[in-house]
Formats: structure tokens, C-alpha cells, sequence
């Protein structure tokens, strides 16, 4: 995975177009993903995606070869992010919220339940929001996130630990796990991630 | 088994590690209504998590991207050969005034034995250049203050002057040309201040000059 990340970036610094297109098919899913969570605007989320790539680029001479190519490109999405809502702060408040994760043809109440897990992201931390987001949806293993968000693996569990307590929380409190509902005991198979 | 190992269980069971000591866990849950209602949360939360499918970007956003990526590059590729080239010319241009500036203050001919290293070559052709600047000016400002005062001086013969004899002539004019005398001489000496001004700024300014190489005898 590295050797072939370092031959991409190799090619991209040749200024290969082909490479370009490459390593930007290769994370913008990831990428706009992630911008689209913690900004909860699609335009947003697009703007913020391009500059991520402009950013990528021009400092791909930095990169270090010897780590993965992953976390740091979702470490400039990250900070990025992170820049882009304090700016946004400051500017009136945006209606043109992200609709687009609706899971549409679920025949129970998915689709309600999914809408309550967006709304209780999007009222944590961003910190936890990225977290939660880079592990549960793009299921990134822990060191990748450490890396991203240069922070030591613990401080990734603490913060993923506090979002999923945040967000069961938030889901009892709205109704949305029945009294008579049998406890998901260790017995089941493990949830499939990302 | 406790609350906090419940609670490190369910973040096992989020993070996908297989379960282990399932029937400990049954039981505390059976036992604790709080550790109950959480696990419950927990399947909610996993139900909605294999539901809550990933924002998609527009079909045409990789392409935005790229377009936007290698117009980028293309314009910081321009902006640095610009750089370059303006660097390029000023260098060119600094070197040839470095070579214009030696060439004209090296002596035409270097007699004698020893011949100064160029490095340490003066300027003499710019501490001249200053100097004939310098006499240039004193003798402008003295020629003007000649003229004023010449020119002051020859009002008198222009007046109309009245038929008398030249003793008269002399007497009638003598307190006339006697201010416009005074006149001359004012201006004469208001302006030889300027020329003092200039002459001890140039000196200044030559005092700050490398000293001159001396030039070989007979040169």
C-alpha cells in the first residue's frame, strides 16, 4: 500500500495527469464524505473537498514516505473542516443542510433512526464528529485515525468511547430504543463496520 | 461482572472483537436495568449505522477536482519561471553594471611594478565624476550670483538719463547706482551661502567615498 502510495506520488510530482486523477479518485469518496458529515452542507462540503486536493497537491513534496498516504491526506480534510466551520461561524447561518444520507426504501424505521444519529453528530465536537465518522462510516482502523488527527491512539478511543455514549444517549432520550426492546447482548455477531 | 466492564463490552461490540463470556454478560444485564436500557441503545445504534449510508459525491466533482488541481499547478509552474526569469534579468543586469563600473575604473594604463588586486580596486572614476559634479555646481551658482549682480549693475546704463555733462552725469547718478551697487552685492552675498552649502555637502559626501587609488606619477 505504501510502495504503491509512493509511486503514485512519485507520478503526481512528474506532474502525470493520470496520476492526478488517481489519487483523487482514490480519497475523494472519503474525502467529500467526511467534509460532507462535519459541515452538513453539500455545497460546503464540495468547496471544502477541492481545497483539501489543491492543499494535497501543493504539499505532496512533503509528504512522508514511510507513513501511509491515507491519513494524512484526511488529516488536511480534517483540518480543513475544522477552519472551514469556524469561518462559517461568523457568516449567517446556512438552511442548505446535507440530505442526501437518507436511506430511502427501508421499510421500518431505519430511515428515523438514521436522521436522529445525523442530528446528534452534528452536535458533537468536532473532534468526536470526525472520529465517529472516520471509524463507524469509513471504517478506518484506530492508528490511521491517530494519525490523521495526530493525536496518540488512546485519545482516538476516548473521544470515539464519548460520541458513541453521546449518541446511545441521544437516542433514548428521543425515543428511539423501546422499553421492551431486548438488550443487543454480546451473543450476536458483530456489527459489520464501514 | 460491573457496570464499567459492561460498558467496555459494548464498546468491544462496536469496535467488531468478537464476544467473549456471554452468559456473565447476560446475566449483569438481566440484573442491571441501566446497563440493559444501554445495550438496547446499543442495537438501535447499530441498526442505524448499517442504514446510514455515506454522503456520495456528485458524479462530476472528481473531475471539478482535478481541473481545478492542475490549473493550480499550471499557474504556480507560470507565476515560478516569471519569478525565475525576473530574477535571471536582474541578475544579467547587475552584472553588467558590476562589469560596466569595473571596466571604467580601471586605469586605462597601469605602469610601475605592482598592480591593484580588483576586488580591492576604488572607484576613483565616481569620486571624480563627484567632484567635477561638485565643481559644476559651485560654478553654476557663483556664475548665476555674477550675472545677478552683473545684471543689476547694467540697469544703470540703460536709464534714460538727462542732458548734463558727465561730471554732473556722475554726481546726478551717484546715489542711483550707489544702492543698485549695494544691490549686486546683496545678492552676491545671499547666494554665496547656497554655494558654501553645496560645496561642504559634496565634501561630506566625498569624505564617505573609498579613498581614492593613488594614481602612479606621471599618469
Amino acid at each position: 500500500m505504501s510502495a504503491d502510495d509512493a509511486a503514485l506520488v512519485r507520478r503526481c510530482l512528474r506532474d502525470e495527469p493520470d496520476a492526478v486523477r488517481t489519487l483523487v479518485d482514490r480519497f475523494q469518496a472519503e474525502v467529500y464524505g467526511l467534509c460532507a458529515r462535519l459541515l452538513r452542507h453539500r455545497h460546503d462540503a464540495e468547496d471544502v473537498t477541492q481545497e483539501v486536493f489543491l492543499r494535497v497537491f501543493r504539499s505532496l513534496k512533503r509528504w512522508d514516505s514511510s507513513r501511509p498516504l491515507r491519513p494524512w491526506v484526511m488529516g488536511i480534510a480534517v483540518n480543513r473542516c475544522r477552519t472551514w466551520l469556524a469561518q462559517r461561524a461568523r457568516r449567517p447561518e446556512l438552511v442548505d443542510y446535507l440530505q442526501d444520507t437518507a436511506p430511502g426504501r427501508a421499510a421500518d424505521d431505519s430511515a428515523e433512526l438514521v436522521r436522529e444519529i445525523r442530528d446528534a453528530l452534528a452536535v458533537l465536537r468536532p473532534e468526536y464528529q470526525a472520529v465517529f465518522v472516520l471509524f463507524h462510516e469509513q471504517g478506518q482502523p484506530y492508528e490511521e485515525i491517530a494519525a490523521a488527527l495526530s493525536r496518540p491512539v488512546g485519545t482516538i478511543k476516548t473521544w470515539l468511547h464519548r460520541a458513541r455514549l453521546e449518541l446511545l444517549e441521544h437516542l433514548r432520550r428521543r425515543g428511539m430504543v423501546p422499553a421492551d426492546d431486548p438488550p443487543a447482548a454480546a451473543a450476536g455477531n458483530p456489527p459489520q463496520r464501514g | 461482572m460491573t457496570c464499567p466492564d459492561c460498558r467496555r463490552r459494548l464498546h468491544e461490540r462496536l469496535d467488531g472483537v468478537p464476544a467473549s463470556d456471554v452468559a456473565g454478560l447476560d446475566a449483569h444485564l438481566a440484573a442491571c436495568p441501566d446497563c440493559h436500557a444501554l445495550f438496547a441503545a446499543v442495537g438501535r445504534l447499530e441498526v442505524g449505522l448499517r442504514a446510514l449510508t455515506p454522503p456520495r459525491p456528485p458524479a462530476d466533482l472528481g473531475g471539478r477536482v482535478v481541473g481545478r488541481v492542475l490549473a493550480d499547478r499550471r499557474r504556480r509552474a507560470r507565476r515560478r519561471r516569471a519569478l525565475f526569469a525576473g530574477l535571471a534579468v536582474a541578475a544579467g543586469l547587475l552584472l553588467t553594471l558590476t562589469l560596466l563600473a569595473r571596466k571604467s575604473g580601471t586605469p586605462d594604463v597601469v605602469h610601475g611594478p605592482t598592480v591593484t588586486p580588483p576586488e580591492t580596486a576604488p572607484t576613483p572614476s565616481l569620486r571624480d565624476n563627484v567632484a567635477e559634479a561638485t565643481s559644476a555646481v559651485a560654478s553654476l551658482t557663483r556664475r548665476t550670483a555674477g550675472e545677478t549682480a552683473e545684471g543689476s549693475r547694467l540697469l544703470l546704463p540703460d536709464l534714460p538719463l538727462p542732458a548734463t555733462d558727465d561730471a554732473g552725469l556722475a554726481d546726478a547718478l551717484e546715489p542711483s547706482a550707489e544702492s543698485l551697487r549695494e544691490a549686486g552685492h546683496g545678492v552676491g552675498a545671499g547666494l554665496e551661502p547656497v554655494t558654501n552649502s553645496a560645496r561642504r555637502a559634496v565634501a561630506l559626501f566625498l569624505r564617505d567615498l573609498p579613498v581614492a587609488a593613488e594614481r602612479k606619477p606621471g599618469l
